[in-house]
């Protein structure tokens, strides 16, 4: 709004001073339908904000950013690499950009891209290459630049510094704060004219006025000041109006002339139950580039957050559904908000401020401080607590404890379901963390006579950052992080992917009758993780997980709703761990998972060849149940060394070989072998977990 | 579940057991290599276990003999010790042990291979992955070009599997090689054979257990028709 009233006011003083009404309309309103046609013709497919190539992986973007090649009066920089970063105002996020120290006075939109934590030795050598271009001129003063932070998100160097001016050097750039990087070239004229640069969006190839152009590729060195683990971010924004946008292309980070090397490889999300089914499980881990597990603290950090939460939605719940019909209904007070009704679905778990089944006596209150009044739960929308802790691991009451809130109570020491390890772990020294939920659903759903209760969740791991350990905090914030989305449902006790609220046919059917009885409690369990937890496989995975748009859809979130809540979505995504992700591909290629009790796996020892310089041995199959196997047979080898590949697999289900046993059928009692040949690069332990699919590959 | 009331049996089978425990599985292996009278190649042992859990063992070559003889410094890797033509010592503690050798091939060659460790007398019934000795010989001192076997594609003169029940398997590509079983009290069978010791044992065992399963079933009152034996 402000910016339409400077134009207008800019057009009238203009317009009373005798400015060319031309030059004026041009500035003020769109680019002409002639330009979007243009754009729409000769803009090269995957670049530029229509249709972004996607940012390295753990790289994050505010605003619109991207990967391009020569494209342009930008072309490869001298780094050598075949493409290069870029940001840009066109398509930015309002306030983003700004330089870290503070605005400088009349910003409006831009971007930001920052990459993955590096680690830095003291004394190296921290370089790369920038080109900032710009279509804007004549007092419209957008600008570029890149700073250097400590991976605790402090400021520790602006790096340089450019900005669009009518003549001389625009680089650094005027009127901003000196930059500490050694620039070669030091002083750099723009190359002037309208720059053709699909990035640019519609004003590629247009010029506001003088000071419009580009300056080529320059070098920036900084010595790193002392040893420690960094990230680099580079912003663009624009200066007076979102008009005539500007961009910088970034390239060839390097340390000691080293690409940089990331500590980041993967983020991985994990799924299961417990035997009984009567919970529901995920655990999230992260590897370094060399596969090497990475804690919990230093991967948040790469990825731009300071923690991990989870996000659970309720989408359908019989009782609430009930006591919101008639909240009279016995046992539906205890599950009222501060607002004296039960929440609306959906609604976040739990609701903001809590159930009334949080309260705790007033008694109690006096012994442990456990909240009697709401509050029982930060006003927050992610699912363990930032603010409030359990008053102990059993109890449903909570207490304020900002220094230790509930979240941090479910790092793990392991990063596998099966091998999860202690709770309570310091998120630096933590490998999972997990989600867990085992809701009672064991009841008859109040006001109907035999509907058991059931409940649909909608799940996400989310990243959070900001003051989000106080209960009213204007910065808190959290990022839906894609791949990790899935659904879930508590029906009479038993969790599944699959059972339909209150079971198949069936729905609640609410009479004044007080023929149920609510039980109390029921919405988070924080310290149930089973045992004996057991990865989810097949079908049941494959209904598990769902997409952002279908949590999205599924909690009744639009993008403007889920920033009312503090929420976004990542531009990155977690990956299934790899035998997960292996399953899902069988299922989807049309094969059934064998009950692992059905069929017993042995092999020999492995014979070592000189001549085909592989291991080589059998693997028997034998039907351990009670009914035929329908073959053809898929043997999937999971968890495979990654300096070991199966040398006569079949071929490979999202990453993971397998190996077709030829059988028709396997009856009870029989056996079959076939023969495995694996090749070993580095004389490692060859080991794995066999997962045996019937069926043939699609 | 064991017949009680014979208690012979019982001292007996253990008895055979104790004694079979103490027995290690000797293979004779006598190899004509006289098709390759002076070539400079090299053969190759090894001793490794399977890809998920093994149990325990470990392998000797004995009494290496040859007119041939070693023709460079060997190369060991893993759990393996010893220098031809003394005794070489492996065990499936890690996941590859080799013993690599130049050698220059006379007309014969000889040696016993003996398998012995808790995999092979006392079989653990959990373990899931057995063990696996090769021997492969080469006509290039690289042990690139397999000789004297008709595996073409591995290079395997022969290998022994220790199974999981304890019992050792013979797979022999080598028409120049025969690999004889030793029997108990040093004899030599044609037919490789399963732990011979074990096997009889575990017979002898169900055999007596038949037996009072016999005796047991005559002991079972009579059900009413149509009425099933609970499970």
């Amino acid at each position: 709004m402000f910016n339409r009233l400077f134009a207008i006011v800019l057009l009238i003083v203009f317009c009373a001073a005798g400015a060319p009404e031309r030059a004026i309309a041009q500035r003020v309103a769109p680019p002409p339908k002639a330009l979007l046609s243009k754009q729409a013709t000769t803009r090269p497919p995957g670049s530029g904000p229509l249709d972004p190539s996607p940012i390295p992986a753990f790289w994050t973007c505010v605003g619109n950013c991207g990967t391009d090649g020569a494209d342009g009066v930008v072309t490869l920089s001298p780094a050598g690499n075949s493409a290069y970063e870029w940001v840009s105002t066109s398509g930015g996020a309002g306030g983003a950009g700004i330089l870290p120290s503070g605005s400088l006075g009349s910003e409006t939109n831009g971007s930001t891209l920052r990459t993955p934590v590096f680690s830095g030795t003291m004394g190296t050598n921290l370089s790369f290459f920038f080109n900032y271009v710009t279509s804007d001129g004549a007092g419209y003063a957008d600008y570029a630049w890149a700073e250097l932070y400590n991976s605790d998100n402090i400021p520790v160097a602006l790096l340089f510094t450019a900005r669009t001016e009518t003549s001389g050097s625009i680089i650094p750039g005027l009127g901003m704060p000196a930059p500490l990087a050694t620039l070669v070239p030091a002083s750099v004229p723009i190359h002037p004219g309208g720059p053709s640069y699909p990035e640019l969006g519609s004003y590629s190839g247009y010029c506001w006025d003088a000071g419009c152009g580009y300056t080529g590729w320059v070098r920036a060195s900084y010595v790193i000041p002392a040893t420690g683990n960094y990230y680099l971010k580079v912003g663009v924004v624009n200066w007076l109006d979102t008009l005539y946008d500007s961009a910088l292309a970034v390239d060839g980070v390097t340390l000691g002339g080293v690409p940089i090397t990331l500590l980041s490889g993967s983020l991985d999300v994990e799924y299961g139950t417990d035997t009984a089914k009567s919970s529901w499980l995920a655990l999230t881990s992260a590897s370094d580039s060399q596969g090497k597990p990475l804690n919990m603290k230093d991967a948040a950090t790469q990825l731009g957050f300071d923690h991990f939460n989870w996000l659970q939605i309720i989408t359908t719940d019989l009782q609430l559904q009930a006591c919101a019909a008639n909240p009279a209904l016995g046992g539906c007070s205890s599950d009222f908000t501060m607002n004296g009704k039960v929440p609306a679905i959906p609604t976040a778990d739990p609701p903001a401020g809590g159930y009334a089944y949080e309260l705790c006596p007033a008694a109690e209150t006096a012994v442990d401080g456990c909240q009697s009044a709401f509050p029982a739960q930060d006003y927050w929308a992610v699912y363990f607590d930032e603010y409030f802790a359990p008053v102990s691991a059993s109890s449903n009451y909570y207490k304020a404890s900002p220094g230790a809130p509930e979240y941090l109570q479910e790092f793990r020491a392991g990063n596998t379901l099966k091998l999860m390890g202690a709770i309570n772990q310091s998120p630096a020294t933590a490998l999972g963390f997990s989600f867990s939920d085992a809701p009672n659903t064991s009841f008859v759903v109040p006001g109907t006579a035999t509907t058991k209760e059931s409940i649909v969740f909608v799940d996400a791991l989310v990243g959070v950052k900001g003051s989000c350990n106080l209960l009213v905090s204007s910065n808190c914030s959290f990022q839906i992080i894609p791949g990790t989305t899935f659904t879930w449902t508590s029906t009479d006790g038993i969790v599944s992917p699959q059972l339909s609220p209150g079971g198949p046919g069936t729905s609640a059917v609410v009479s004044a009758a007080l023929q149920g009885k609510a039980s109390t409690g029921v919405k988070k369990q924080l310290n149930h993780f089973p045992v004996g937890p057991v990865d989810l496989t097949g079908a049941e995975l494959a209904s598990s997980l769902i997409s952002v748009d279908q949590f999205l859809s599924m909690a009744g979130l639009t993008p403007d709703s889920l920033a009312a809540m503090g929420g976004s979505v990542a531009t990155f995504s977690a990956s299934l761990i790899p035998s997960q992700a292996a399953a899902l591909a069988a299922v989807n290629a049309g094969t059934t998972l064998v009950s692992p009790g059905q069929l017993a796996t042995t092999t020999s020892g492995l014979a070592y060849s000189r001549v085909s310089q592989t291991f080589n041995g059998t693997l028997t199959l034998k039907n351990v149940g009670k009914t035929a196997i329908t073959g053809p047979l898929q043997v999937l080898f999971n968890g495979l060394p990654a300096t070991v590949t199966l040398a006569n697999g079949t071929g490979s289900l999202a990453g993971t070989p397998y190996l077709t046993a030829p059988v028709s059928s396997l009856a009870p009692g029989q056996s079959l072998t076939v023969a495995v040949q694996f090749k070993n690069s580095a004389s490692t332990a060859i080991n794995f977990e066999a997962s045996i699919y019937s069926g043939s590959i699609h | 579940m064991c017949n009680t009331q014979s208690p012979w049996i019982v001292a007996i089978l253990l008895g055979l057991a104790s004694w079979a425990c103490a027995a290690p599985v000797t293979y004779d292996v006598h190899v004509n290599t006289a098709s390759t009278v002076g070539t400079v190649g090299s053969i190759d042992f090894n001793f490794n276990p399977g890809p998920l859990n093994s149990q325990s063992a470990s392998v000797e070559i004995l009494a290496f003999s040859s007119d041939g003889s070693p023709a460079g410094s060997s190369s060991l890797t893993g759990s393996v010790s010893g220098t031809l033509p003394a005794t070489l010592t492996f065990d499936n503690s890690t996941p590859f042990n080799d013993y690599f050798d130049d050698f220059t091939f006379g007309s014969v060659l000889s040696f016993k291979v003996s398998l012995s460790g808790a995999a092979l007398n006392a079989p653990d019934g959990t373990s899931d992955s057995g063990s696996s000795f090769a021997f492969s010989m080469f006509s290039d001192a690289a042990g690139t070009i397999p000789a004297l076997t008709n595996d073409t594609i591995n290079g395997f003169a022969f290998i022994v599997d220790v199974n999981l029940d304890g019992s050792t398997t013979v797979s022999n590509y080598s028409a120049q090689a025969t690999v004889v079983a030793e029997q108990a009290g040093g004899g030599v069978s044609n037919v490789p054979e399963p732990s011979s010791l074990i096997l009889t044992s575990a017979t002898l065992f169900l055999m007596g257990a038949l037996r009072g399963l016999r005796r047991a079933r005559r002991r079972l009152p009579e059900l009413p028709l149509g009425r099933l034996e609970p499970f």
